[in-house]
């Protein structure tokens, strides 16, 4: 393992090389990848490193195009046969989901204020002033919250996944990015609505993973002010140092918002974002969406402190037109007209099913690093 | 894949509706135009086997297909879509044993079939020799760097390889990472 910090002669203080590659592959925060730059260019030993990852990934990349020779992916003709006959032999099937599907006069009042947000159809261009006023009315209602805390959940369907019988879950995200309160939770369910795997992330930055096919037991992992004390004593390994730095990243709301506007850079696919300042002095983000066509142009606009508060990915885009928001503890999902909500549940339920708590200390952390790095070097050789 | 393009070729063909096709068919057909070349290569160099990984390739389109029309609303298409992929062949192992790396007739084939008429005898041995210890480095890969290193070449970001594989971004960043400096070595 390389140390985190080498002190050469230039008296230079080193990246790991893992950074090093993160910044090559444009995955730091834009903070981040200028202080690394600058590094960059002050210092000759890290950048034959950065050069030498590099060659290492063009020689990769050599080495795949020749290989693309061997085998081809199939013609878009034969797709387009099997396609034809899948959808002419398959009879109408019931989405499963829709279980979850609930009242739709309960969504109506929360559909209202979403609705100037999100039905948008291509042509439309929404107006600036609404969408600001829409996230004052969001926040406020926010603010009366119990715990100010705000949700983010994702429902999905999948088949083929060989840890289930029959193939298929649906996972829950649950994310929060307020200060004191800042969270994640990732549930997984089988379609008999049973729970399969579960990871929470807590303020204090620990982590409780319960998956009970494998094990009754919950594991709760040590907090990022227990990490720090122990990397205090024990000087910084990197595999701990990338442990509380992603510990810190999901628990700190300005990296978290720093992250929101990478990831949902990122995401949005079509179009730019950028900052702009309206006519009141607000600061807000200029989302603009375009097409091949003009007529597919929109442009959305939300205010900085929206953006900071929903991280925005409490709304998605999907490039089929679907738009998925969610308010408290609710998903809104809205496409080809057909509005759907879920709800969540509570994982403090399922957590009473466990009967017994693992907990792992940044010592246990460390010896299962080095063991799993042991295993690695003696694997390669 | 550049999204104007796919937005262009959607709309596209949305014009140009050829009969007989529905329009979620046709929206399908768009993305399978896209996106078979990188899933296909993807699962024939994870997994090791082109033959099963062209039917994957089609399966895993098919089932976006019904997906879509069971009324799912997908975010992210191309996450989704090697997420599948990854899983109808990760099933596949489970049932036969799937993962064969490149055995020694299969490297000579790829080295003949190399078009390389630019080159001269001397630097042709040289690059097939850099080929070769690129292949041994790709060998003593562990199975989960082999999958996030090919993820990652068809273009996927670190958070989307961590929704596909089912790891956390560190560990696909620590994996790439390691996977890389194997590869610097040979």
């Amino acid at each position: 393992m390389e140390p985190l910090l080498q002190t050469g002669n230039s008296g230079l203080e080193h990246p790991a090389n893992e950074r090093l590659l993160l910044y090559l592959d444009g995955e730091l925060s834009p903070r981040e990848a200028g202080h690394l730059r600058a590094h960059l260019e002050a210092c000759w030993q890290c950048r034959s490193s950065a050069a030498r990852m590099e060659a290492a990934i063009a020689g990769f990349m050599e080495f795949e195009s020749a290989r693309a020779h061997c085998g081809t992916p199939p013609t878009s003709e034969a797709f387009r046969a099997r396609l034809s006959k899948a959808s002419a032999g398959a009879s109408p099937r019931v989405h499963w989901s829709r279980r979850w599907r609930l009242g739709f006069a309960a969504a109506v009042v929360v559909t209202a204020a979403a609705a100037a947000v999100l039905l948008v159809s291509p042509r439309a261009v929404v107006h600036a002033d609404a969408i600001l006023k829409e996230s004052v009315v969001r926040e406020r209602a926010w603010q009366h919250q119990a715990g100010k805390v705000l949700h983010w959940v994702t429902e999905e369907d999948l088949q083929g996944n060989p840890n289930l019988s029959d193939g298929r879950y649906h996972t829950m995200r649950w994310q929060c990015n307020v200060e004191g309160h800042t969270g994640s939770l990732l549930r997984k369910y089988n379609s008999a609505g049973g729970l399969v795997w579960a990871r929470w992330t807590r303020p204090d930055g620990s982590e409780i993973v319960f998956d009970p096919n494998k094990s009754p037991t919950i594991t709760v992992y040590p907090t990022t002010a227990e990490m720090k004390d122990y990397a205090a004593h024990n000087g910084h390994p990197e595999w701990l140092r990338s442990e509380i730095r992603s510990s810190e990243l999901e628990t700190h709301p300005d990296l978290a918002q720093q992250e929101a506007i990478d990831q949902f850079q990122r995401n949005i696919g079509l179009g730019s974002v950028d900052q702009v300042r309206l006519s009141g002095g607000s600061l807000a983000y200029h989302i603009h969406r375009r097409a091949a066509s003009p007529k597919m142009e929109i442009d959305y606009y939300i205010s900085a402190e929206t953006l900071h508060r929903i991280g925005l990915r409490t709304v998605r885009f999907g490039s089929d037109g679907a738009v998925t928001a969610t308010e408290n503890s609710h998903v809104l999902s809205y496409r080809d007209g057909t509005l759907e909500e879920f709800d969540r549940n509570d994982l403090r339920n399922e957590m009473a099913t466990a009967r017994h708590v693992t907990r792992i200390t940044p010592e246990q952390l460390l010896k299962r690093s080095l063991q799993r790095l042991q295993k690695q070097s003696g694997a390669s050789k | 894949v550049n999204h104007l393009d796919l937005a262009d070729s959607i709309f596209t063909r949305l014009i140009s509706a050829s009969q007989g096709e529905s329009k979620l068919q046709r929206r399908v057909a768009v993305y399978f135009d896209h996106w078979r070349e990188p899933v296909f290569r993807y699962l024939s160099a994870a997994f090791g086997n082109s033959g099963i990984a062209e039917d994957i390739t089609q399966e895993a389109f098919l089932q976006l297909y019904r997906s879509l029309e069971a009324g799912e609303s997908i975010s992210n298409v191309r996450a989704w879509i090697f997420r599948v992929a990854r899983n109808m062949a990760l099933n596949q192992v489970k049932r036969e044993n799937f993962f064969a790396p490149i055995d020694e007739t299969a490297w000579r084939d790829l080295m003949q079939a190399l078009p390389d008429p630019r080159l001269d005898p001397e630097q042709r041995l040289m690059r097939h020799q850099k080929l070769e210890r690129i292949n041994a480095a790709l060998g003593t890969l562990t199975t989960v760097e082999r999958h996030c290193l090919y993820l990652r070449a068809q273009g996927l970001r670190y958070r989307e390889i961590a929704e596909i594989a089912e790891l956390t971004t560190t560990t696909v960043a620590e994996t790439l990472y390691r996977a890389v400096a194997k590869l610097a070595k040979s």
